[in-house]
């Protein structure tokens, strides 16, 4: 996933060590970012670990469902915008397109029978 | 992309009619199906009368379907009402569910006679259908019919009961939670959903239920207390979770603690500060890194003390959450 912004922009995706940047001084303060990150939270950078961590303690993962729903959200909302080949606004608190009903319309799919989810 | 517009007026009704054209010709499977994904986008009531024959069609029912429950038009919902007692089979469980996703109120009646469907599929579906729809009918339904499921259906049943309590008022809701969190051998998670339910529904005075949840021997109840505690909003929560602490065994007081860090909220400090200063290991360690994650300067003071701490462990998390915690 990459991330424009006024100053450049930053790409991640799982197995980075890092993120790849547009300017190596975006990652000046990387290494304490993440140190007072792990410090607050407690929690480790390694998916499998932090499962294990919260099996524990009953706190929420990293990548827990509501942060994936979010995450998901996005990455459908970008896949309805090249299938419709147009420039679309999408409201991520009614996780639904503005004024555009054709769009709104590509959000679900029906289940094949008896499909349980 | 930079291309605007959207599929209305005179090119959607284009699209819609060339659509229904390959419907109702002999044209290939593929490109039949291709037709309804195409009414997904730009069907209307006009597409009805043409998709509705085809949900009893083995080949097309799902691909109907597809597009009948985008029609923005109450015909759509009166053909899969009236395909219910034509299909049979997974057809008509696929038939059930367009009708909970289109959240069909006039299907309820219906739907509630298929609870007691011999096929537990078909049964099942209409539960899950009628917990979509919601609607305090819809609850009754599935309550009424909740004592004489059978087993291996009960899970669908409780889940139809779960998401109407997400959509109905509190009072409604509660009772829906407290009557799953004390139904007998009820599976793990619905009982966990339960009692993460009945506590959130009460707000305050569900500080109570949760303390009680805490100590239970049960661990989907403890599970769902803990939960509720990283959930239930409010400084005046915090502080009757925080005035509950001393009251738990160490090892769920880990838990409590751990949950009220969660919940960022500078009300618990006091409790947190004084637990952190002695007691077990593991609660107090629990408790610096909780006040770290809360990031309030007033935790500062009892942090640069334990950092000093005779046990290297507590010193080491004091230490680190030092760190992270501003200056006032």
């Amino acid at each position: 996933m990459r991330f424009e912004g006024p100053e450049g922009w930053v790409a991640v995706a799982d197995g980075y060590k890092t993120p790849e940047v547009s300017n190596p001084a975006l990652l000046e303060n990387y290494d304490k970012v993440i140190k007072d990150y792990q410090a607050r939270t407690g929690r480790s950078l390694d998916h499998m670990r932090n499962l294990i961590e919260c099996v524990r303690s009953r706190r929420p993962t990293v990548a827990n469902p509501e942060v994936m729903y979010r995450t998901m959200t996005t990455v459908h909302a970008a896949n309805i915008c090249m299938w419709l080949k147009r420039d679309m606004k999408f409201d991520p608190v009614k996780a639904e397109f503005v004024n555009d009903p054709e769009a709104n319309r590509l959000r679900s799919r029906a289940m094949r029978e008896p499909w349980i989810y | 992309m930079t291309k605007t517009g959207n599929a209305t007026g005179q090119d959607a009704r284009e699209r819609e009619a060339k659509a229904l054209g390959i419907l109702k010709s002999d044209a290939q499977q593929k490109d039949k199906m291709d037709a309804c994904k195409e009414l997904t986008r730009v069907g209307t009531a006009a597409s009805v009368p043409v998709l509705a024959p085809l949900l009893a069609d083995e080949k097309y029912s799902h691909m109907a379907r597809y597009a009948l429950e985008m029609i923005p038009d109450p015909s759509a919902d009166a053909a899969l009402r009236d395909a219910l007692g034509k299909v049979k089979g997974v057809l008509r469980a696929g038939v059930i569910g367009s009708l909970g996703v289109r959240k069909d109120a006039k299907a309820v009646e219906a739907l509630a006679k298929i609870l007691k469907d011999p096929d537990p599929v078909t049964a099942e579906a209409a539960a899950r259908a009628l917990g979509k729809i919601g609607s305090s009918a819809a609850a009754k339904a599935i309550g009424d019919a909740l004592s004489g499921v059978p087993a291996g259906s009960r899970l669908n049943f409780c889940e139809g009961l779960l998401r109407c309590a997400e959509i109905l008022p509190k009072a409604e809701a509660q009772a829906i939670y407290d009557r799953l969190r004390a139904l007998k051998d009820a599976p793990k998670q619905v009982l966990t959903a339960g009692v993460r339910g009945a506590i959130l529904t009460r707000g305050d005075a569900g500080v109570a239920v949760l303390l009680e949840g805490l100590v239970s021997d049960s661990l989907p109840v403890v599970y769902g207390a803990v939960r509720a505690a990283m959930e239930l909003p409010g400084a005046a929560a915090t502080k009757a979770m925080a005035a509950g602490l001393g009251r738990l065994p160490a090892e769920k007081q880990v838990l409590l603690v751990q949950a009220l860090g969660r919940r960022a909220d500078a009300a618990a400090v006091p409790a947190l500060s004084a637990v952190a200063k002695g007691g077990d290991k593991a609660v107090r360690v629990a408790a610096i890194r909780a006040l770290a994650e809360i990031g309030d300067a007033s935790a500062k003071p009892v942090l640069e003390g334990l950092a000093g701490d005779s046990d290297g462990d507590v010193a080491k998390a004091a230490k680190e959450s030092l760190n992270v915690v501003p200056h006032k």
